[in-house]
């Protein structure tokens, strides 16, 4: 893999260190937000995106199943491919693992919070 | 207000949520007495209480056990993280941690309040508040850290129909295993929380409800509070044991909102471990 073909995004440093909702009719910060603005086009040319959590306040399982979750249904991606070519850097286990789940269930209609 | 000498983090909450709905809603103006407690003033003066009960007071805030009260609210058109901020501030001091599995509490409450707590209901006439729609209290006392989050909505019993409105037959099966709770409102809470466990398999994990839950896992230990109108759901994790404990009070009295919360003790850092890089 050449760094030509490698996206690195920084949640923190170029979005925003307090994650919103699910989607953009919510609220601002949203996960539709930074799947459309960070994650959609360099995965649709065929990129890696290289994503780093870390440094926000938290996020909500809603926003990361939004923007991880929500890519691969956008762009109908296979979950191996989704899988080898979204990366996460956390230093929080349970995140990384979140993202992992999401990816793997994107498929399936997203459910409601209730 | 003369004689208060306690406030609770919870119902002072609720307090203040009632205080906004009758001022904004019916314009209702009061007229209290200051409280003779030096404390209990500074806690009004923190909480931002004395401005809706028209109290002036001098009083500023210093003590330690006051100035770790931190108040947020926000429309219910809207959920704006920004507003979380300065809660989130005092969390990192007192707990050293910049991110805390609280916020994903927080803000799913919020999501869940802008999306499902405010839809329209018949059998709710009252006039809902819309600014502010939603609050949050931060308490840091005793060692340990308590948030909450309070709407004045139409309560779980009703919004989980309408949001399961496709589902009906799911519906029917989650109040099923729910029956042995006692009352409409700790069956629906029970529901809510058994949807959650049935979206992927894996216990309190997950959307909505599951994601209250998920605060205390992944701190680790802790109390969950989910109180919605006369139901009251409690769950418990103690440190070092795998899974949690949860159970259901029927309440004497109706809170006409909800309340999710948190209590977490300070003196440990959330489960951090394991690093992930890409490759």
């Amino acid at each position: 893999m050449t760094t030509e073909n490698i996206v690195r995004i920084n949640v923190a440093e170029q979005f925003t260190k307090l994650p919103g909702a699910r989607y953009k009719n919510l609220g601002p910060s949203s996960g539709e937000e930074f799947r459309e603005r960070f994650l959609v086009d360099p995965l649709r040319k065929g990129y890696t995106v290289v994503v780093c959590l870390d440094g926000v306040r938290g996020y909500g399982s809603s926003f990361l199943e939004e923007a991880f979750g929500g890519v691969v249904r956008e762009l109908g991606l296979d979950i191996p491919d989704a899988l080898a070519r979204i990366k996460i850097e956390t230093k929080m286990k349970s995140w990384a693992l979140d993202v992992e789940e999401y990816i793997r269930l994107a498929k399936d209609t997203p459910r409601q919070n209730v | 207000m003369s004689n208060v000498r306690h406030m609770v983090v919870d119902a002072a909450l609720l307090f203040k949520a009632e205080l906004s709905r009758l001022t904004q809603s019916n314009s209702v103006f009061f007229d209290a007495i200051p409280p003779k407690s030096i404390r209990i003033q500074q806690v009004l003066k923190q909480t931002k209480v004395d401005r809706l009960l028209n109290l002036s007071l001098s009083v500023q805030p210093d003590r330690e056990d006051v100035v770790h009260w931190k108040v947020a609210e926000g429309t219910s058109a809207h959920v704006n993280p920004d507003l979380l901020e300065p809660i989130m501030e005092d969390i990192e001091e007192v707990t050293g941690l910049a991110a805390h599995p609280v916020y994903q509490g927080i803000i799913e409450s919020m999501s869940n309040c802008v999306e499902h707590a405010y839809k329209s209901h018949p059998d709710v006439t009252n006039k809902m508040p819309t600014d502010p729609g939603w609050w949050v209290f931060q308490q840091v006392k005793d060692g340990t850290l308590s948030v909450y989050v309070c709407d004045l909505g139409i309560g779980v019993h009703r919004a989980l129909p309408l949001t399961l409105a496709t589902e009906h037959g799911l519906l029917k099966k989650l109040l099923h295993i729910a029956r042995r709770a006692k009352g409409v409102d700790c069956r629906s809470l029970l529901a809510a929380m058994e949807y959650g466990r049935s979206v992927t398999g894996l216990q309190h994990r997950g959307k909505g409800m599951r994601n209250a839950h998920a605060v205390i896992d992944d701190f680790g230990e802790g109390d969950f509070y989910a109180i919605s109108y006369r139901g009251c759901y409690v769950y418990n994790k103690k440190a070092g044991s795998q899974i949690g404990s949860s159970r259901t009070i029927k309440l004497n009295h109706s809170i006409n909102g909800t309340i999710l919360g948190w209590v977490i003790p300070l003196n440990k850092a959330a489960e951090t471990t394991g690093v992930c890089h890409d490759d």
